[in-house]
């Protein structure tokens, strides 16, 4: 019974996750659409609002109740040896990072310089310049690819780790052609 | 062979799920936000990306839900009129696709149309309001309903 209630917060956990992604992923992407003010400034809002309001409860859900079914089905490190598990924990664990790291913390900076040039009534030099940037461009469009890795090895369960080492490879190829890509679909600026 | 396929249709019916649920709980709450404002320009821009992020994500994923929810009952031989979650399971998935087709889509077809004609600034008509409030209770409605879905796939009580 437990685990049914752990596996059921989990999957609620991988909705929020998902949802608040494709969310922040559209809106981030209607921003390098539209070049006026006030339609930038709301679609960067709802960057913010999708990433704390949705993806962040849905990321603890899931380490909460992830880390309660671990912790009964292996007592602790065990495991380690499980490549699909291992392969979820340490991909889940990058993201969780380099989410409140890098992509977060870009996202509410963008969030101040676009209510900035909103005040000034102009785009500013800063405003553009942490637009061109390249790292959380690229984090950001890592994050849905890894979560898809992250759901694959969690129903497949593979046995070996070429799974979890190609899927990697994928995600980052996708996101890399991601970052080259719709910067220059949307040129900004 | 069977059981490789039976994991590849559970992972695309959950990768299906967090498609589907996920970006009907985005799209809602992005259409409140925004109208909240009472901003004739956000609104119209936010009214822009409902229906086609309806027809790729909420569309997609529900088709996703439903090939891979039947591929996999089929597979094993399921009865899903004779087995309560499975049963269940269809049942509601049905009816919220009922909900999104006859009154959710009509709905924000009509806002965005009128939308798109108060984008510059225009005073915003009642009708929209109107629909507006329907488009929230139903959504919401139509939300719950797939919410309560995980349940049965979940727990598959008997």
């Amino acid at each position: 019974m437990t685990y049914a209630v752990l596996k059921f917060v989990h999957v609620l956990g991988a909705i929020l996750i998902g949802g608040g992604l494709i969310g922040v992923w559209v809106a981030d992407l209607r921003s390098r659409q539209v070049h006026q003010l006030p339609q930038l400034a709301e679609a960067v809002r709802n960057i913010a609002v999708f990433y704390d309001g949705v993806m962040v409860p849905g990321a603890l859900l899931l380490l909460a109740s992830g880390s309660w079914m671990i912790l009964q089905s292996f007592g602790g490190w065990g495991f380690l040896n499980v490549p699909w598990l291992a392969g979820m924990v340490a991909l889940f664990a990058f993201e969780f990072v380099e989410g409140n790291t890098v992509t977060r913390l870009y996202f509410m900076r963008l969030r101040r310089l676009t209510q900035d040039a909103l005040a000034a009534g102009a785009v500013t030099p800063q405003l553009e310049k942490a637009r061109a940037e390249q790292i959380p461009t690229f984090t950001h469009f890592l994050d849905l690819p890894l979560l898809f890795v992250i759901i694959a090895l969690g129903t497949l369960r593979p046995t070996t780790w070429t799974p979890f080492f190609l899927g990697s490879v994928v995600a980052i190829a996708v996101a890399a052609a991601l970052t080259a890509l719709v910067p220059r679909l949307y040129p900004w600026g | 062979m069977t059981d490789n396929t039976y994991l590849l249709l559970k992972s695309l019916h959950i990768l299906g799920a967090v498609v589907f649920l996920g970006n009907i709980i985005v799209t809602g709450w992005w259409k409140a936000m925004a109208d909240r404002t009472r901003n004739p320009v956000i609104i119209a821009f936010a009214q822009r990306q409902v229906t086609p992020t309806d027809f790729v994500f909420t569309a997609g994923g529900a088709a996703l839900v439903l090939a891979t929810g039947l591929g996999g009952a089929a597979l094993h031989g399921l009865d899903y009129m004779s087995i309560r979650w499975l049963s269940w399971g269809y049942g509601l998935f049905i009816l919220s696709g009922l909900l999104w087709v006859t009154i959710l889509i009509p709905a924000q077809i009509t806002q965005s149309k009128r939308a798109r004609r108060f984008a510059g600034g225009d005073d915003i008509p009642e009708i929209y309001w109107k629909l507006g409030r329907i488009w929230i209770v139903v959504g919401l409605l139509a939300t719950i309903i797939p919410a309560i879905n995980i349940y049965w796939m979940v727990f598959k009580p008997t």
